[in-house]
């Protein structure tokens, strides 16, 4: 409306075509622009998703020695984990991951599958909690055999460059990549759980935010805990959020 | 004779109101009761966030705030001991960030200081930020687009 406007103006006062021209093509490209971030955004409240992994050396190698084949898939993903819980980064350097068996993310915490979510710093806490109500009670196995039922809830415990926006989130699906059939979340998932395309805005995605330090956010919180101390009951306890968060 | 000073009276009573209240909500909007610090923009590491981050993380955000702190009424004569005490006690962690909060919500003169306090925040977390290929253009490209705005 606004070029429209201006370039009629220039269009009268100048009279010249080749400025107004040179407007339009502009503001033609600011349109295509726009129609390419609508295109990514999903509305206010439902998520714009896509999911990440990190691959372990023997879903691709015959040996726990790395194979070419893993280390390609370390070179997309950024890391991937082998045996004795150590993690191989893209840069080629290891880290011991002491007791936690899949990544650390950018908020210090250990990652879990399908609870852990990377988000834009900018408009999240580490540790604020994405309510998704579509996926309460959803049951959920790990490729370890371990089964839970969804809280619900997702815990903002990663970032990442492309992660940007306020609903912009990026699923953590431990070591099962997006076309993994046993990934839940992934292009091959149930219709009403997928989360690995950022362009398709379906209502499962719907979600809400709950603020750590909010006075709700200590019972989100411990539902979070109680599926993950199921899905952890075997090994070494894994901390979500530091003790000290709830309501202040 | 008498209704008409009774209507004075009454239009006078409901002016008295009417000022009373504007004055009230004015005085409510400039001391606002309470900043919502568990809400954006995030200009300083809640507590329990800065709790969680790993250790050279922590190392990288007590340095990099220090020297923006300074920059800050109330906060000038902060020092790096006195920063890392409050780093390691909940109460003390708190009242610098309301401190920050107030300055940078009142103080619209702040607001280079603010950002740059809320982009070592960014900065500190980015750190061990996810590296899948799709993240690390995203961040060169970042790079660049910075590097040539010139900041």
């Amino acid at each position: 409306m606004l070029c429209e406007y201006i370039m009629k103006k220039q269009a009268s006062l100048q009279g010249t075509f080749k400025k107004s021209f040179r407007f339009a093509t502009l503001c033609a490209l600011v349109a295509v622009a726009e129609v390419g971030s609508a295109r990514n955004s999903c509305g206010e409240n439902v998520a714009v998703s896509t999911v990440y992994f990190v691959p372990h050396v023997l879903d691709y190698c015959s040996s726990p020695k790395p194979c070419a084949a893993f280390k390609r898939a370390v070179r997309m993903q950024g890391s991937g984990t082998l045996p004795g819980n150590k993690v191989l980064k893209y840069t080629g350097k290891t880290e011991d991951l002491g007791s936690c068996g899949t990544a650390f993310g950018a908020s210090g915490n250990c990652l879990i599958p399908y609870i852990s979510v990377a988000a834009d710093p900018r408009y999240y806490s580490m540790g604020d909690i994405i309510e998704m109500p579509a996926f309460k009670g959803k049951k959920i196995t790990l490729p370890n055999g371990i089964s839970f039922t969804h809280p619900g809830f997702f815990i903002v415990q990663d970032t990442g460059g492309a992660i940007k926006g306020k609903n912009r989130f990026d699923f953590f699906t431990g070591s099962l990549g997006m076309n993994n059939i046993m990934n839940v979340f992934g292009t091959r998932g149930p219709e009403d759980m997928r989360l690995a395309d950022k362009t398709e805005c379906s209502s499962h995605k719907k979600f809400d935010v709950v603020r750590r330090g909010s006075g709700q956010y200590s019972m989100s919180l411990a539902a979070i805990e109680s599926v993950v101390n199921d899905i952890y009951s075997s090994s070494s306890k894994v901390v979500v959020a530091s003790a000290n968060s709830g309501a202040r | 004779m008498r209704a008409s000073i009774l209507i004075v009276v009454a239009v006078l009573g409901l002016l008295t109101t009417g000022f009373t209240s504007i004055a009230k909500a004015e005085d409510r909007e400039a001391r606002p009761e309470k900043i919502d610090m568990t809400v954006p923009p995030f200009w300083m590491s809640s507590y329990e966030e800065f709790n969680d981050l790993r250790p050279d993380q922590k190392e990288f955000y007590l340095e990099k705030f220090l020297p923006v702190a300074g920059k800050v009424p109330g906060l000038e004569k902060l020092s790096k001991e006195k920063l890392k005490e409050a780093s390691e006690w909940y109460q003390a962690w708190n009242s610098l960030r309301r401190k920050l909060y107030e300055a940078c919500h009142d103080n619209s003169s702040l607001s280079a200081t603010c950002e740059q306090a809320a982009d070592v925040r960014i900065a500190a977390i980015n750190m061990y930020a996810n590296q899948k290929q799709e993240n690390r253009h995203a961040e060169r490209a970042e790079k660049k687009k910075k590097t040539a705005s010139g900041r």
